[in-house]
């Protein structure tokens, strides 16, 4: 059985997103929640640092997921 | 009911240091893999023996894979700390699976007694179990891979802190490291519950399919860490391979 790098690089990353993806929001949630027992306006930050954190998961991913396409493109289009 | 304790125990003290048994297995590998690698790399013949062979094996498949990912200059600069990685968590994982080391049972104690005596006198845990352990990993890729990128990049890597906003950036940055360090954790933390209760449920037969599942999750998790520490550390490096290229394509 040959070993596959990209299908094994792929699979690494679509499990790093799904976790990645709930990391943000949390990061986003605890930046917020911080921020709001510093000024005393919960809930609000707390609600715009997951929604913030949401928006950079999802940013975080497109990215990953673009900038990995584009590697494959050009691998392809050299070994062609 | 036994309930799971997260925290890994301290098996000793030395000088007001806390060593706990999932430190203690980090310790134990580093030396086994010091060990190994000077066996190895002692005597170094052209036509290498049995035991230079299996490390020239090791070393030459993962640089064959961050080849095909990084290309070869910067395979080569990265394949150090990858490879590192790679062996230290393969060896942690396994290790977790030997006698003596706890399948969990260290932290699993019957009723809701702080003092109650363990189920079994298992003193080891995989490092992996032990979110410290996998945390400091994680800040090593993410320190390496930002210095790497700013090294490589410069100011071009800078801007894209800029746009689409500096906090969306730094969160997509820190949770790529975070989420690292949580799924390797929290797969070998998995793997070495799973077993335990398998093995309080039904001692015999069944916990050997399990653990014949933990030796092939070991390596699978390693091989994920490896590949994405050489993922983060390939695209932080993109500018260089971009002046690379449009160097090499100036000349032609």
């Amino acid at each position: 059985m040959r070993f596959d790098v990209n299908l094994a690089q792929a699979m690494a990353i679509a499990s790093q997103l799904a976790v990645s993806l709930a990391v943000s929001v949390l990061l986003g949630y605890l930046a917020g929640s911080y921020l709001d027992s510093r000024f005393s306006t919960s809930p609000l930050l707390s609600l715009v640092g997951s929604l913030v954190g949401m928006v950079a998961g999802l940013y975080g991913a497109v990215r990953l997921l673009q900038i990995m396409a584009r590697r494959q493109k050009n691998k392809d289009k050299t070994s062609d | 009911m036994p309930h799971i304790e997260l925290a890994s125990p301290v098996i000793f003290s030395i000088a007001g240091l806390s060593i706990t048994s999932t430190i203690f297995t980090a310790y134990l590998v580093s030396a086994v893999l010091i060990v190994i690698s000077l066996a190895a790399t002692r005597r170094m013949e052209l036509v290498p023996g049995r035991f230079q062979n299996l490390f020239e094996m090791a070393v030459e498949g993962i640089l064959g894979i961050a080849t095909q990912t990084a290309g070869d200059r910067r395979a080569r600069r990265f394949l150090p700390l990858v490879l590192t990685f790679f062996l230290f968590i393969l060896l942690s994982n396994w290790m977790g699976i030997l006698p003596l080391f706890g399948d969990g049972e260290i932290f699993i104690r019957h009723g809701v007694d702080e003092h109650a005596e363990p189920l079994l006198a298992n003193i080891f845990r995989s490092a992996n179990s032990d979110l410290n352990v996998t945390g400091a990993m994680a800040l090593i890729v993410f320190v390496w891979a930002e210095y790497l990128g700013f090294r490589s990049g410069g100011l071009a890597y800078l801007k894209e802190f800029i746009w689409p906003g500096l906090l969306i950036e730094i969160i997509g940055h820190v949770s790529r490291a975070v989420a690292l360090a949580l799924r390797l954790f929290g797969n070998i933390l998995a793997g070495e519950i799973l077993l335990a209760i398998m093995g309080t449920l039904v001692p015999v037969l069944i916990p050997s399919v399990f653990l014949g599942f933990e030796v092939f999750v070991g390596i699978v998790q390693a091989l994920i860490f490896a590949l994405l520490t050489l993922s983060f550390m390939t695209l932080a490096t993109e500018h260089e391979a971009h002046q690379a290229a449009a160097a090499e394509s100036s000349h032609h």
